[in-house]
């Protein structure tokens, strides 16, 4: 799609004028106009300024030229926090800075879509965040952002859908709460107002009162982990047994401090299941 | 007022020309800016020949020799180190051209952006631009010295500094077609070095002691001769060389060495070299692909 590599099956289609037209090589220039590509570790010409490359990038993909082009570059720049360095050489820069200015060429065209592969890996935590936020005022902004990630935190923290591709195939796309559905697997993290030591005699009962609830294909309901005193209920994901789980424990007396289902690990499970689902076809 | 489909899809076409035409400009224009180093090492390089050229004048006057008769002749002497120098232009701007999109993944951010073919031309036009700035500027320091020393200017100099230019354009299609395989810019620029100043003459000289006769139009250095030898045109094309030097062997037996090409075989073996190499290059090129870093 980006001109990297020959496609070797299928067809892309791209949504413009409101009709669906195929890709290919007559119409390539005119439909990929309005996408912006960032490859996985973009690496530019040492030599070069932030300025003059993203300048090129935008008259290479018609953006208005002169003020226009001037003042966009500067404020994508400024986007990502790097406007003292515009006129550095990226030679000078680490690899964090080159990773926000590789976003930045994929933006400076103003296109409404953009694929970004793998934009924060190998970043320190910091640049991570900072990506993470970029991508979220881009969000904002209206932007489509297809991203590819192994930092199933990172797409739980942005995607509004999630597809999972294992060995080449789409094996689930949909949003994140109805994978969870579809997957039958959540999980609520909770703590109570109980000592440690005193958590474990009541453990059977917890389990007794959230267990008619968890919906089906729960083996193991409940994990405690006996270091940070947080339980763990697996259950089907369904939002009404969700509620139905808190008010069963509030009902019981249970003074309940914590009651969440957190995405990060959940995107991971969700993604092994799928996967493990697929392998075993 | 609306437009049917065929009007729209001449304004497409004509806007997609324009498009082309400019992605082109503006790569020139980057190009230009990206080798603007190059360019002054090269320019430092001429300098640099230049003044080796002097002294040896000086050394000679020095030891009485005579300086050549005519303007023609001296601003001819000047020219013994050209063909090194082009070589020297043409890898430092060629060598690079097509490898470092994949040596440093760099036509990953370029390759969205700008089809293949488009970039290599603006790149070898911007390239080439700045080769024959290096080399005019050599020109423009033999002239000056012709007209000091002789009061006059020979024409043959801007004759030959055409030749050359049109030698360091196919100079640049034959490393560009080792940039389009090489993995590094710096084999590309050794190898095709290597090639053009000591394979090429090997090969020349072995067929020659085998007493091949034909004209070795397939070597891109024998076109270099006509750079020189337009000073004197129409000079002897080759000549019965006697093994063994001046003196030749007790049973007289000679060789056969071509001395240069016509002008119209050197514009056509040239331009059909060039646009053969290019090709090739280009063809490579459009079907390399860099999976390393995806």
């Amino acid at each position: 799609m980006a001109n990297l590599l020959r496609p070797n099956e299928g067809e892309i289609y791209i949504l413009e004028n409101s009709h669906l037209e195929p890709l290919n090589s007559r119409n390539k220039d005119r439909l990929l106009n309005n996408i912006g590509f960032l490859i996985e570790n973009p690496a530019f010409y040492g030599d070069m300024t932030p300025r003059q490359i993203l300048t090129y990038f935008g008259e290479l993909k018609g953006y208005p030229g002169g003020k226009k082009l001037k003042s966009r570059v500067e404020d994508v720049v400024n986007l990502v926090e790097m406007g003292k360095w515009i006129d550095t050489k990226i030679k000078n820069f680490s690899k964090g800075m080159r990773q926000k200015i590789g976003i930045v060429s994929a933006l400076v065209h103003d296109p409404e879509i953009l694929v970004l592969d793998e934009p924060s890996t190998g970043l320190d935590p910091t640049a991570s965040l900072l990506i993470r936020e970029i991508l979220l005022k881009l969000k904002d902004m209206g932007k489509t952002i297809f991203l590819s990630s192994h930092l199933l935190y990172e797409i739980s923290e942005i995607a509004d859908r999630v597809a999972i591709i294992s060995r080449g195939k789409l094996v689930a796309i949909d949003t994140l709460e109805n994978l969870e559905s579809i997957a039958k697997q959540s999980v609520i993290q909770l703590e109570l107002n109980i000592a440690n030591g005193d958590i474990e005699k009541l453990i059977p009962k917890i389990v007794k009162t959230v267990q008619p609830l968890v919906g089906e294909a729960q083996t193991k309901p409940l994990i405690y982990d006996h270091e940070t005193g947080v339980i763990k209920i697996q259950f089907d994901g369904d939002p009404r047994h969700q509620t139905a789980i808190l008010r069963a424990l509030v009902q019981e007396g249970f003074e309940v401090l914590e009651f969440s289902v957190p995405k990060a690990g959940l995107l991971e499970d969700i993604y092994i299941k799928f996967v493990s689902q697929k392998g075993e076809e | 007022m609306s437009m049917n489909k065929l009007e729209i899809g001449a304004v497409e076409k004509k806007r997609g020309t324009v498009r082309k035409l400019l992605q082109i400009e503006k790569t020139i224009k980057f190009e230009f800016l990206r080798n603007w180093a190059k360019l002054l090492a090269m320019l430092g390089t001429s300098a640099l020949i230049y003044i080796l050229n002097i002294i040896i004048e000086v050394l000679q006057l020095n030891r009485g020799v005579e300086l050549p008769d005519s303007a023609v002749e001296y601003a001819q002497s000047y020219l013994s180190f050209l063909t090194l120098f082009i070589y020297i232009v043409g890898v430092t701007f060629a060598g690079s051209m097509i490898v470092e999109d994949f040596e440093k993944n760099t036509g990953n951010l370029l390759f969205p952006n700008i089809p293949k073919y488009r970039l290599l031309i603006g790149r070898y036009i911007a390239r080439y631009v700045y080769g024959v700035i290096s080399i005019l500027v050599y020109y423009v320091l033999i002239g000056i010295t012709t007209y000091i020393r002789f009061d006059e200017f020979p024409i043959q100099i801007l004759l030959s500094f055409g030749w050359a230019a049109y030698y360091l354009f196919a100079v640049f299609a034959f490393v560009t077609l080792f940039s389009s395989f090489f993995k590094r810019t710096a084999g590309a620029t050794i190898v095709s070095l290597l090639v053009l100043l000591i394979l090429f003459q090997m090969i020349q000289t072995i067929l020659a002691f085998t007493g091949v006769e034909l004209e070795p139009l397939f070597f891109l250095t024998y076109y270099s001769n006509i750079i020189t030898s337009i000073f004197s045109m129409p000079t002897e094309r080759y000549a019965e060389v006697p093994f063994g030097g001046p003196g030749g062997t007790p049973g007289g037996e000679t060789y056969f060495q071509w001395i240069t090409p016509s002008e119209l075989g050197a514009g056509v073996g040239l331009l059909i070299y060039s646009i053969v190499l290019i090709t090739i290059a280009y063809i490579i090129y459009s079907f390399r692909q860099n999976k390393g870093n995806m």
